[in-house]
């Protein structure tokens, strides 16, 4: 009989401490693949959509509200730019795309983005074969008060092709809010889900959400000393935000320096931007979690020793016969010590089952409620690393008693007995 | 390190400190000693006359501070701690009075653990040897049967078929009938003698029952072998 096979049957004798002791790494080891996977998930998540585009020109404010309100369709905007800086950029030959985006009303909570056909042809930088917004059914928008939504908008208010639907004005649910019941919009197209923020927004034309918008931009007019009822001028037309691809990269800090002297706009690198937010809020969040999941393991840590210690105490007649058929010191302490190891092991094998699973049964949720996309069973180098820690752990966490038995005079606990 | 081998055993004018070395330490003074191969012998004497501590030093659980002890013509004192654990585990069996069995494990692994331990059969030996000894004690139905299910006569003759599984020199028995009634008593020392000769081992055989002690070729009063003195007379 192997001292594994031996090892193991002593686990299975106090199979209650076992699986509680087990339950405490799997605990810890499930928590921290969860929090590195989230960690590495989300950050690679946010930098991609952030590096679709390279500049996002928008009212002067927080580069990081302009970058979140109109990457990511959350947060409120800046404010507006004029529509005529949107046709400078794209005149630009420095510049490969320039998508305008109109935001000011929602349905349900999904905002509607005024945009052009233009968003849609966009190739993925992450696969260029392939486009950054893909049908799942329908077509484009071809006429104002046509709309395509996203896919969670789609499963999340039932809204198929065909159907129509009336704008509330405002980005976000508020009651008593009026509704642009005039303007009904139609269903035309559905995306297919990407996991990211355009699975939570519904894109219509530009002139849709002008011509919503029309009266109070009137009452601005007339404000402005205007003549009522005067048709509007592209001079009074706004835009949200520019979202701009360069023809080089290496342009993003002139232009954005450039766009900056501008009185009424300014320029956002949305990759810096959200990386200083990752820094900022959610890696410290992460890192919490992280030194929680710490903690658990080296409670379960001390839990292996204390349990190995106690069964090594009550078994030191068994050591002692042990000794006395004649096994070596070396054995005896190589058993305590793969007791220590089978816990642990046992622990993060289930535990890693355990994170990576629960992860993907919830995939779907992290995909449409906060468009993140995860890889859900791949393990990087960090986690391999931190359970490799812990797996360490739980073997120095067996040579305590493990060294106590090597150290015990085989005699003594024959005698007594 | 070794001399002839007509001794299973040889004990030549042992000491051992008992105690921890103060003013109530004992010197536990052991005369010569002699058991020869094959033969068996009955160490018998009143409680605290040291019979128990003579079978520690015999199978190498405790080392003497001065004095030879030879097993099959080795010098135990020579052997280093692992050469030691080897050669008690291939040279010597060990019978209990509360026969140390191991709980989690059933009656044919504890035989089967301790031949791993003894190192004297090829691994793929060991489950047939373990069958065919259990079998031997009259177990053939309690093979796989722990402990705490069996008779304290089943566990005694499964800790009898463990002591005789690496086919040892000498057989070490501490009141091996001490927790029995006397009829399971009786049987237990008849299959002990039984199985030492067909083994071929010696034996030393601790009993307070003076009645089996005389059954034996050969019985030794611990109280003529072993004295006892005050730590103080002996450095005086």
């Amino acid at each position: 009989m192997s001292l594994w096979r031996m090892a193991w049957r002593y686990l299975w004798g106090r199979a209650l401490v076992t699986i509680l002791t087990v339950t405490g790494i799997v605990l810890g080891a499930a928590l921290i693949v969860t929090v590195l996977t989230l960690q590495r998930e989300s950050k690679t998540g946010f930098l991609n959509e952030g590096g679709q585009f390279d500049l996002v020109v928008g009212a002067k404010g927080s580069p990081l509200q302009l970058v979140l309100s109109s990457i990511y369709h959350l947060d409120s905007p800046t404010g507006n730019i004029p529509y005529a800086r949107f046709a400078a950029l794209a005149q630009d030959t420095r510049i490969a795309s320039a998508v305008a985006l109109g935001l000011g009303d929602n349905y349900h909570g999904y905002r509607i983005v005024g945009t052009d056909t233009n968003l849609f042809s966009l190739p993925d930088r992450r696969d260029p074969k392939k486009l950054l917004f893909n049908l799942a059914e329908g077509t484009l928008f071809q006429k104002d008060f046509e709309a395509v939504v996203g896919a969670q908008v789609a499963s999340q208010t039932g809204l198929k092709r065909g159907d129509t639907f009336v704008g509330t004005h405002g980005l976000t649910v508020t009651p008593g809010t009026s509704e642009h019941h005039a303007f009904p919009y139609t269903v035309v197209g559905v995306l297919a889900p990407s996991g990211s923020s355009s699975d939570n927004a519904i894109y219509v034309t530009l002139p849709s959400v002008w011509r919503i918008h029309e009266k109070e931009a009137e009452t601005h007019r007339q404000r402005a000393g205007v003549a009522p009822n005067a048709p509007p001028s592209t001079k009074d037309l706004e835009v949200t935000a520019v979202l701009l691809r360069l023809k080089t990269i290496g342009l993003r800090l002139l232009m954005s320096q450039e766009i900056q002297k501008q009185t009424e706009a300014m320029a956002a690198i949305p990759v810096n931007e959200m990386l200083r937010l990752y820094q900022q809020v959610l890696r410290p969040m992460q890192l919490l979690l992280l030194a929680v999941a710490a903690l658990v393991v080296i409670v379960s840590a001390l839990s292996i020793t204390a349990t190995l210690y106690q069964a090594a105490e009550r078994r030191r007649r068994d050591l002692a016969v042990l000794r006395a058929l004649g096994a070596h010191p070396r054995e005896i302490f190589t058993l305590v010590v793969l007791e220590a190891l089978l816990v642990t092991v046992l622990g993060l094998a289930t535990g890693w089952l355990l994170g990576h699973g629960g992860l993907a049964l919830a995939m779907p949720y992290f995909r449409d409620s906060l468009g993140i996309s995860l890889s859900p069973w791949m393990s990087d180098q960090v986690e391999i690393f931190s359970l490799g820690l812990v797996a360490l752990g739980g073997l120095l966490a067996g040579i305590l008693p493990a060294a106590q038995a090597y150290r015990r005079e085989a005699v003594t606990d024959l005698s007594s007995n | 390190m070794t001399t002839s081998t007509q001794w299973a055993v040889e004990v030549e004018e042992c000491r051992l400190l008992l105690g921890n070395g103060g003013a109530e330490a004992i010197v536990f003074h052991l005369a010569d000693f002699r058991v020869k191969d094959v033969e068996q012998v009955a160490l018998t004497g009143p409680s605290g006359c040291g019979k128990s501590t003579l079978l520690n030093l015999v199978a190498g659980l405790r080392k003497p501070d001065t004095g030879i002890i030879r097993v099959q013509g080795t010098a135990l004192g020579q052997l280093s701690p692992a050469q030691l654990d080897t050669f008690r585990g291939q040279t010597m069996g060990f019978i209990f009075q509360n026969f140390n069995l191991l709980d989690t494990f059933s009656a044919l692994e504890n035989v089967m653990i301790g031949m791993r331990f003894g190192r004297a059969f090829p691994k793929g030996e060991h489950k047939e040897r373990a069958t065919l000894l259990l079998k031997r004690v009259g177990l053939q139905r309690r093979l796989h049967t722990r402990p705490v299910h069996l008779s304290v006569g089943e566990r005694q003759r499964v800790a009898i078929a463990r002591a005789i599984a690496n086919h040892p020199a000498l057989l070490l028995a501490d009141e091996p009938t001490g927790a029995l009634d006397p009829v399971t008593a009786s049987d237990i020392f008849l299959l002990i003698r039984e199985v030492c000769d067909e083994e071929h081992c010696a034996l030393l055989l601790v009993t307070h029952d003076l009645n089996l002690a005389l059954q034996l070729p050969r019985q030794v009063d611990c109280c003529h072998l072993v004295q006892h003195h005050a730590l103080s007379e002996v450095t005086a």
